[in-house]
């Protein structure tokens, strides 16, 4: 029982740590891609289309309703001790750090990152990524280093919508629930606004971006057998992504307060 | 020249292919016969270097592909073009991109020269409709995907050419135009072909050599008229699709294995 135990753990080490360094080769084969972003420049701007425009219309969505809420919360956890005049920056501190590129980053994991590993898979699992080994096209520069480069990108870029939007969700509550007007809502925000809580955001966000792609590039590279193995892809990609957005939610936490 | 020289694989520790040799000359067209299993897709995955073997060394064009890194061997591979059994057409492509894609990608002809040789490739494959090149691999059926395969292989002049089971799902008249198309590109441009078949009239007609796999291992190596009249017992059971021998059917299950046994 033991032993078996031992030997689950030690085997669950050995392909977690393998897997992490696959992932990082592929990191930086897909990085060393970057020389060729100006010829590939259609394939960058699809992709940039693909997770960014595509993602929009729910990236909001989730952004509306976390300020929202966030409001109703902050109103009812320090409605007795704080003035309305701080509401707004309670929403504001709470979604820029911590909310806005969490969430977001966990939706995305399962919106862009679950059908990256979909779609990658499928061309794993029907010789799709060979027929391009074999005309000579690098998969890597073809297909991952064009998702990786636009989810750095377009993650951030939607976190800074999501923020946006949850801070008029947060107001429109605020306004219609509780009689708080547009100068007190958002007056205390320029006094209590730090650089630093932009550079966090952005700092996660590119992370969570960067896990998410390449997180669902590699399990989709490395996807076996038929729609059964594409639908583990799938999960495997999602559980993986939420789990390191998580950890690495923590790492930068610690690291930058 | 392709050579496999004592070319060894396993995989999960089953033994695919036990010490492999096998020439292929400039201009030769070589069919690989076998049944499922016995190694022939493993055979030609390690050309194209896609898998490295255990044991041996795979030369082609004076290149050791076994030796090579991947992104090392993109210059020989653009020398190879490759129809895979399921055509592996990219789907999110349309039929002229499919074919466009390695034009492009490594400008084997000028730029406002390959909507010409996209058109011909497809010409050649029996696909001249233009209102082809628009449709989606979804929206064709599983003979004019393995042609616009075909195309796209070709597209790109290849001096070798590796067929994976090319006439398999094609009616007969498609099969002997490929089969036709396959012994052209051998015969007028010296094009070296490695094909992989369990269709033996395809074989008969494309082969300038029939070579037989069995359980990993070559066991004939001759002319489609020496395969005919060999006396091997795996090729005379295999040519002449005797169900004895020394071929032993793959059961695919309890049942089938059951019913086998009652027999």
């Amino acid at each position: 029982m033991l032993t078996r135990a031992i030997r689950a753990v030690g085997s669950g080490t050995i392909s977690s740590l393998t897997a992490f360094g696959g992932a990082m080769t592929l990191f930086g084969r897909a990085l060393a891609c970057l020389r060729y972003i100006l010829k590939d420049s259609h394939l960058y701007l699809r992709q940039a289309r693909d997770i960014g425009v595509a993602s929009l219309p729910l990236v909001l969505l989730i952004g509306a309703f976390t300020g929202m809420v966030s409001t109703w919360q902050a109103n009812y956890s320090f409605g007795n001790v704080m003035p309305l005049k701080y509401l707004g920056v309670a929403t504001f501190k709470a979604v820029i750090v911590e909310l806005g590129p969490v969430l977001t980053g966990l939706v995305l994991a399962g919106r862009v990152g679950s059908s990256l590993s979909a779609e990658l898979g499928t061309m794993k699992i029907t010789e799709q990524v060979d027929a391009l080994e074999v005309l000579a096209i690098d998969p890597v520069r073809y297909l991952v280093a064009p998702r990786l480069i636009a989810g750095l990108i377009m993650v951030p870029i939607l976190v800074i919508l999501a923020v946006f939007v949850s801070l008029w969700g947060g107001f429109f509550v605020a306004y219609s629930a509780m009689g708080v007007g547009f100068d007190t809502y958002f007056g205390e925000i320029p006094v209590f606004f730090k650089m630093k809580d932009v550079h966090v955001m952005l700092v996660k966000s590119a992370t969570f971006g960067s896990i998410i792609c390449l997180v669902g590039a590699w399990v989709g590279m490395n996807a076996r057998g038929g729609a059964e193995g594409v639908g583990e892809a799938t999960i495997k990609s999602f559980v993986a992504s939420a789990l390191l957005i998580l950890f690495s939610d923590y790492f930068i936490a610690t690291l930058m307060f | 020249m392709i050579e496999l020289r004592n070319v060894a694989k396993s995989f999960h520790g089953l033994p695919v292919l036990r010490g492999v040799n096998l020439t292929v000359h400039e201009g030769e067209s070589v069919v690989l016969l076998g049944r499922s299993g016995s190694g022939k897709s493993v055979t030609l995955r390690n050309i194209l270097g896609i898998i490295k073997p255990d044991e041996g060394e795979v030369f082609v064009d004076g290149v050791e592909v076994s030796a090579k890194e991947p992104e090392e061997l993109y210059p020989l591979r653009r020398k190879i073009g490759m129809l895979f059994q399921n055509a592996a057409l990219w789907d999110s492509m349309n039929v002229y991109q499919n074919v466009e894609l390695a034009l492009q990608h490594h400008k084997v002809v000028p730029v406002r020269k390959i909507p010409d040789r996209v058109r011909e490739c497809l010409s050649l494959v029996g696909l001249g409709d233009p209102s082809i090149e628009s449709r989606m691999p979804s929206e064709l059926s599983g003979g004019m995907k393995k042609r616009v395969g075909l195309a796209r292989a070709i597209a790109v002049y290849p001096k070798y050419m590796l067929y994976d089971e090319p006439t398999t799902g094609l009616d007969p008249i498609m099969s002997g135009i490929i089969d036709r198309l396959i012994r052209e590109l051998n015969t007028t441009l010296k094009v070296t072909s490695l094909t992989i078949t369990h269709d033996l009239n395809s074989a008969y007609t494309i082969a300038d050599r029939i070579v037989m796999l069995h359980r990993g291992e070559i066991v004939f190596s001759g002319s489609v008229q020496d395969a005919k009249t060999s006396d091997h017992p795996v090729v005379h059971q295999f040519i002449h699709s005797d169900p004895a021998g020394p071929i032993q059917p793959i059961y695919t299950d309890h049942y089938e294995r059951q019913q086998a046994h009652q027999r």
